[in-house]
């Protein structure tokens, strides 16, 4: 990946991240929030790919997975919690 | 092959890019929680496959293993957290709102446990039900 390609994408996914933070002031209902709160971590997982990609170093990405497995069960624990005021 | 990766990985980058665009956008703008989970379980977990895609050009496999793990956690959990959510909302009789809505599920949600939280503030649980009660079809 070229030098320009990797600073124009992450300043813009910056600007995406930004946005989403926004709808997520504005959403109406909890599970909008809680669906925002999970595109939320998965971008922040693809700036975590994208920052390794550009600087050769695997450590962002050990962080990655931590994110996206995280992100998965805070999800699914969230939105039963909220639907069956229980978790099992 | 070598001198066209990093050409390669621009466009995988770029594609990808525009892709999380579409779907981050649709997320905050569709009407209902059942067609923002169209933009975000689809559009944004593409457009980070393709960047987990785009990283192969690397050549390191410390960086392309641990992105294969990534898209193919994500394959695996992204499917199954939209299908939590989607299903929440439907309990909690969230109101779906955009234009020619059509709900063809042959049931109505369960009822709530009695310390249920509203689905956010009392005018959209009321408009929900108001608009199950009217485009639900009567069960036999």
């Amino acid at each position: 990946m070229h030098q320009a390609v990797f600073t124009v994408a992450f300043v813009w996914m910056t600007g995406l991240v930004a946005f989403l933070v926004w709808g997520l002031t504005r959403a109406r209902t909890v599970m909008t929030r809680i669906l925002i709160l999970d595109v939320l971590t998965l971008m922040l997982t693809a700036l975590l790919i994208l920052y390794a990609d550009a600087t050769r170093q695997s450590y962002y990405l050990d962080a990655a997975i931590a994110l996206a497995l995280l992100s998965f069960i805070g999800t699914i624990a969230a939105a039963r919690f909220q639907s069956e005021r229980r978790l099992f | 092959m070598t001198a066209a990766a990093p050409w390669v990985a621009d466009a995988l980058v770029v594609l990808g890019l525009l892709v999380m665009t579409a779907g981050v956008y649709g997320v905050v703008r569709m009407p209902d929680i059942y067609t923002k989970l169209h933009a975000a379980s689809k559009s944004v977990f593409l457009g980070v496959c393709s960047l987990a895609v785009a990283s192969f050009a690397s050549g390191d496999p410390a960086i392309f293993a641990r992105t294969t793990l990534i898209a193919i956690l994500l394959i695996l959990t992204t499917p199954v957290a939209s299908h939590a959510i989607g299903a929440a909302a439907f309990r909690l009789r969230e109101p779906m709102i955009s234009p020619d809505a059509i709900d063809e599920s042959e049931h109505l949600p369960r009822p709530l446990p009695a310390a249920a939280p509203s689905g956010g503030d009392g005018r959209a649980a009321a408009a929900g039900a108001r608009i199950s009660a009217r485009s639900r079809p009567a069960v036999k």
